[in-house]
């Protein structure tokens, strides 16, 4: 179907109902002195009611033209109809700013294609009959096809349709030209699609996109354009996929597009037509996807920025429209079109829309560089400042009237409390009976009192003066102190105060703490005097029980055979009881404080200090060993044991301690450790004294290597000519003979001393491998091979490298000697390192010898337990005591098929590693 | 090389004790050979080569005593110096028992280990010569046909030929022919030097009534 539409603008007005979006309303005037009429925005109906009122508007139009020159006749050419995207930019724009730039009238002829002509048929026919029937005899000024389909159909249609009228072709893609040659009376306005800058415009924004979704219609130019967009997206495909939309509806490109998978981006390239056949005019088919996309969108023009496309580089329409207008102006003023060359128009630098960014969370730094971001929103607190600051400002006076008030109400109810809690104390205090209140009228002597003392001075005998009476109930050893203090006060002091005792009616005695001010007149006669009187026996009683538990500590600490001490919380020391002095015979003022540790062995103090204040600081109990000086300037050993103090609230009080002489005691153990020295230093020899020969031999080897060295060298030396080089060879052997030979001397020398014990790291391994070096001879000798299976990364372990030695050489000596009898391919014996349970290192010795009898087994451990004929059975005694003293486990005992296995485990070194 | 120097062989398990013996054995003008084990000696000697063996006696695996033991069952006629660290009476003992040159102690001494190597040299060429000489002598040996072989035993048992005919079942006149003819092929002038080659040989005087002992085998 076909469908014709014809209007005319009039000089002064057009009104562009079809200018769509940016600006909702247009106005504009059109020559000086004409009537602005406004239209308002429009939707298609209107625009049917507006084209109705063509007869009126031409009249208007003819009125004009009688006074002045024919208008240009321009005739707009759509290929789809005025309001169809995005042609509707280019044409609208186009005749509004037409009709105000140039000087003239101009009459606007509008004839729509719909959806015919593009490839050229039949169809075409009845359009050529009916703009050759409007145009007969008068072809236009200018005819402007807009849109690919119209601008094919006119360049088809040219010589039978308009032979003579220039030709400006616009709002069309510049490959629709392809084909064609322009004639001279020709000109075109185009633009180009950038296909492949929409695909990488979506990877820069999207990289991980793996689905595209192609929005595009179903008409025959859409067709066209398919083709088009395949081809040149062909390139990405092995990038993401594409997903063509064309073959639905626009209702099913709907439900798609809400539903996509992740990762995928929505291409809008236009619905004209879908395929259900249902034309789609202005943004239509662009919101009703937008409103469901579950994606982002991008598209090509500028004008689609704001509907819902993130952004690109984008095509603007109004711009193309308004190069039309420029070119139009240009021919209307008589210009050859030949001479009108408008480079296509391209995509501009990116633009995005702010809106749609933040709502698929692409950050702005992704974009490429010179982008614009357009419709920013300002934020919340920007866009609302004022409203939000008088908001706030209301809620803060608000604020403070109500503190200020809730202070109002607190402080009249804090009043109230406190009187209400002084009434109570004092009727508390008078219900105690312990607070009286008196008051004496010296020139009457008469005492007021409420409380006890009333009763107190009532029941004295009667006929006395209340003062006298008042001294007669004052306990005979304090009544001298009373009246004293009673006739300084009178006397001009003013202020009395005394604690004395009371002797109640009944007879029982009170403590009583009174104080009073005396009121003189103005001679400094005293006129009375006011006070009070506090019971305060039980307080009294209290401080002595308090005296009494302290008197009974003291007999007790220094009665003890032991020392004692306290500090307090400062750690400072406040107490030493008399053992402590007698034992240091230094006085308590030089103990006080820090001054005990002046007494403490210079070797000790650090370590004594320091366990003292770690432990305080901890509050946790502790028990030092230290040196002490004794009065006589000897030296002892003391265990000191403290412990915190704490009060019945819990309150840190301090430390309590006490020290015993332990000099016997470390002595003992002293010697202890002494004896075990000396008897693995006995066993140690008696050991190597077995090795003798061996050791002997060891020695024997580098000295003969030496001997016949230095032999040949003196030979060499007596040779003609003498061979220095070889010389100079043997000396160096001679030198690494006799260190070696130093090193078998050193070794023996360290196992046959008799050092104290020097506890260090040491590495088992290789431990065992100077034994076995030690031994190399004997074990040739004896025939025995030894295996050797070393954990290559064994940790260290603490010990005296010497006994270590020992127990292993015993140990080895052992399983040799076990398997004397054994075939000579039959003496082996193994020895292992390997890590034993957590933390722990493990030795084993293994021979092959008949293993211990029995009773042997019972006994091993035992001195002078000996299975062998000349053994002095203190071997595995000394071994175990050793291992034992290093905190590790020895033990022997028979293997299930044969042999002895020997095993000893030892600590691991803790320190970090060198 | 020099192929004048005498070879001496060296079996010591301690590499530098090993290198200073052989490097002053070189320096005393001899041709040392060192091996590191009483094993690796016996896989590389060859038997018969001239040269004297200087040997540890306490080596793991085959001790030096061991080997001498070895050697001697084989016959073989390597002289041998036994150098120990640890000379105990016992050992040095089986060591000359075992026909040892000497039998020295470490560190060992200049005079002492040459003098037992010049020993060893004389004893060596000795014995070879004197094994040259039983080989000559058995070459002549073995031209004697067996009943002048016969003939020969009777002789050097110091029978008279009547006696010896007598024996033989034969007339004297044919021993005397036999008796001339063993002279001859022996290369010897008179009894007497007959006599003493064939005890060289260890053909011994064979008694009346006993049968003749059966010559000795070559040596192996």
């Amino acid at each position: 179907m076909v469908k014709f539409l014809c209007s005319t603008a009039l000089n002064g007005f057009l009104g562009s109902a079809l200018s769509r979006r940016r600006e909702p309303v247009h106005c504009f005037q059109q020559m000086r002195g004409s009537i602005g009429k406004k239209v308002g925005r429009s939707s298609v109906k209107r625009m049917l009611i507006f084209f109705s009122s063509l007869g009126g508007l031409l009249l208007s139009f003819t009125c004009f033209a009688a006074a002045t020159a024919p208008p240009k006749r321009v005739l707009l050419l759509y290929s789809f109809g005025r309001n169809y995207w995005p042609y509707a930019i280019v044409s609208s724009t186009f005749q509004t700013e037409l009709a105000q730039q140039f000087k003239e009238p101009i009459e606007f002829h509008e004839a729509s294609l719909e959806a015919a002509g593009f490839t050229g048929s039949e169809s075409d026919e009845p359009v050529v009959a009916y703009l050759q029937a409007l145009f007969a005899g008068r072809e236009p000024d200018l005819v402007v096809p807009c849109g690919g389909p119209a601008v094919r159909f006119v360049l088809r249609q040219r010589a039978r349709l308009l032979p003579t009228a220039p030709l400006l072709l616009a709002a069309m893609e510049a490959r629709h030209l392809q084909g064609f040659t322009l004639d001279t009376n020709t000109t075109a306005v185009s633009v180009t699609f950038d296909l492949p800058g929409i695909v990488q415009s979506v990877m820069q924004l999207r990289p991980d996109t793996t689905n595209m979704v192609v929005v595009l219609g179903n008409s025959p130019l859409e067709h066209f354009w398919k083709a088009e967009i395949q081809r040149e997206f062909e390139p990405f495909t092995n990038r993401t996929s594409f997903t063509w939309l064309d073959q639905l509806s626009l209702v099913e490109m709907r439900e798609r597009v809400s539903h996509l998978p992740p990762r995928s981006v929505i291409v809008f390239l236009g619905v004209h037509v879908d395929a259900a056949g249902v034309p789609y005019e202005e943004n239509q088919a662009l919101t009703a996807i937008h409103a469901v996309a579950n994606a982002p969108m991008v598209g090509m023009f500028d004008e689609e920025l704001g509907l819902g496309i993130v952004g690109g580089p984008l095509l603007s329409l109004a711009e193309d429209g308004r190069e039309t207008v420029v070119a139009a102006i240009r021919i209307l003023n008589g210009e050859s079109p030949a001479n009108i060359h408008t480079p296509p128009e391209v995509p501009g630098n990116p633009v995005y829309d702010w809106r749609e960014l933040k709502r698929w969370r692409i950050r702005e730094s992704q974009l490429p560089p010179r982008s614009e971001v357009r419709f920013r929103t300002p934020n919340f607190a920007a866009q609302y400042r004022w409203r939000i600051l008088g908001v706030a400002a209301l809620c803060l006076l608000e604020a403070a009237l109500i503190i200020a008030l809730v202070r109002e109400l607190r402080r009249r109810r804090q009043t109230e409390q406190s009187l209400r809690v002084s009434q109570e104390r004092m009727n508390l205090a008078a219900g105690a009976a312990e607070l009286s209140i008196w008051e004496w009228d010296l020139l009457t002597d008469q005492i007021w009192a409420s409380g006890p003392t009333a009763s107190r001075l009532r029941s004295s005998e009667a006929g006395q003066s209340d003062y006298s009476r008042f001294v007669h109930s004052v306990h005979p050893g304090d009544r001298d102190a009373v009246t004293q203090a009673v006739a300084k006060a009178t006397n001009g002091g003013g202020d009395y105060e005394t604690v004395h005792r009371a002797i109640m009616p009944d007879g029982q005695m009170r403590w009583v703490a009174a104080r009073g001010r005396v009121e003189f007149d103005g001679k400094h006669k005293p006129l009375r005097m006011r006070g009070v009187s506090l019971d305060i026996t039980a307080r009294k009683e209290a401080d002595n029980r308090l005296q009494e538990s302290e008197r009974r500590f003291l007999l007790l600490a220094n009665s003890a055979p032991v020392l004692i001490w306290a500090a307090g919380p400062d750690k400072l020391c406040n107490f030493f009881n008399e053992p402590w002095l007698k034992f240091t015979g230094r006085r308590l003022e030089q103990e006080l404080g820090n001054g005990w540790t002046e007494g403490v062995h210079p070797d000790d103090l650090a370590g004594c200090v320091n366990g003292y204040t770690e432990a305080f600081d901890a509050r946790s109990p502790f028990t030092l060993e230290y040196r002490l000086r004794r009065h006589d300037g000897q030296y002892r050993w003391v265990s000191d044991h403290g412990v915190p103090r704490y009060d019945a609230q819990k309150n840190f009080l301090g430390y309590i301690g006490s020290c015993v002489d332990i000099t016997e005691r470390k002595q003992a153990e002293a010697d202890l450790q002494e004896t075990r020295r000396e008897l693995a230093h006995v066993s140690r020899v008696s050991t190597l004294g077995e090795l003798a020969g061996s050791l002997a031999h060891e020695l024997n080897q580098p000295l003969t290597a030496i001997l016949s060295n230095a032999q040949a060298a003196q030979r060499y030396l007596n040779s003609a000519p003498v061979n220095l080089e070889e010389v100079r060879e043997i000396l160096k052997d001679v030198v690494a003979e006799d260190r070696r030979a130093g090193e078998v001397i050193i070794r023996m020398r360290a196992m046959l001393k008799k050092g104290g014990v020097q506890m260090a790291p040491q590495d088992l391994n290789d431990l065992i491998g100077e034994v076995v070096t030690l031994m190399r001879s004997e074990l040739v000798v004896r025939k025995v091979l030894v295996e050797m299976k070393l954990e290559p990364n064994l940790p260290l372990v603490r010990g005296d490298r010497i006994q270590l030695q020992q127990v292993l050489l015993n140990l080895i000596i052992n399983a040799c000697d076990a398997m004397t009898d054994n075939e000579v391919a039959d003496r082996r014996l193994s020895v292992q390192t390997e890590l034993a349970e957590p933390g722990q290192v493990q030795v084993t010795v293994l021979d092959r010898g008949p293993g211990f009898a029995p009773a042997a087994l019972e006994c091993m451990y035992q001195p002078f337990c000996s299975t062998k004929p000349n053994g002095l059975g203190m071997g595995l005694a000394i071994c175990r005591s050793i291992i034992t003293a290093h905190a590790g486990r020895l033990s022997v005992a028979n293997n299930n098929g044969r042999g002895v296995t020997a095993r000893f485990t030892l600590e691991i070194y803790r320190e970090a590693r060198p | 090389m020099n192929q004048l120097l005498y070879r001496v062989y060296v079996v010591d398990d301690d590499p530098a004790v090993l290198k200073a013996l052989a490097r002053f054995l070189h320096s005393a003008g001899y041709d040392p050979v060192g091996f590191s084990s009483a094993r690796e000696f016996l896989e590389r000697y060859q038997e018969g080569t001239p040269g004297c063996l200087v040997l540890d006696v306490s080596m793991p695996g085959i001790t030096g005593l061991e080997l001498q033991r070895w050697l001697q069952e084989r016959k073989s006629p390597i002289p041998i110096i036994f150098l120990t660290g640890r000379g105990d009476i016992p050992t040095s003992v089986q060591a000359m028992k075992g026909g040892a040159v000497d039998f020295l102690t470490k560190p060992v001494n200049e005079t002492d280990l040459l003098s037992a190597i010049e020993e060893a040299v004389k004893r060596e060429r000795q014995a070879r010569s004197a094994r040259l000489e039983a080989g000559a002598i058995q070459a002549r040996l073995d031209t004697l046909t067996p009943r002048e072989r016969e003939v020969l035993e009777h002789v050097v048992s110091g029978r008279l030929n009547k006696q010896i005919a007598a024996e033989l079942g034969t007339v004297e006149k044919t021993i005397k022919v036999h008796r001339a003819r063993v002279m001859e092929k022996m290369g010897v002038q008179s009894l007497a030097e007959l006599a003493r080659i064939a005890e060289r040989t260890g053909i011994g005087p064979t008694l009346p009534g006993s049968s003749p002992s059966p010559p000795n085998s070559p040596p192996p």
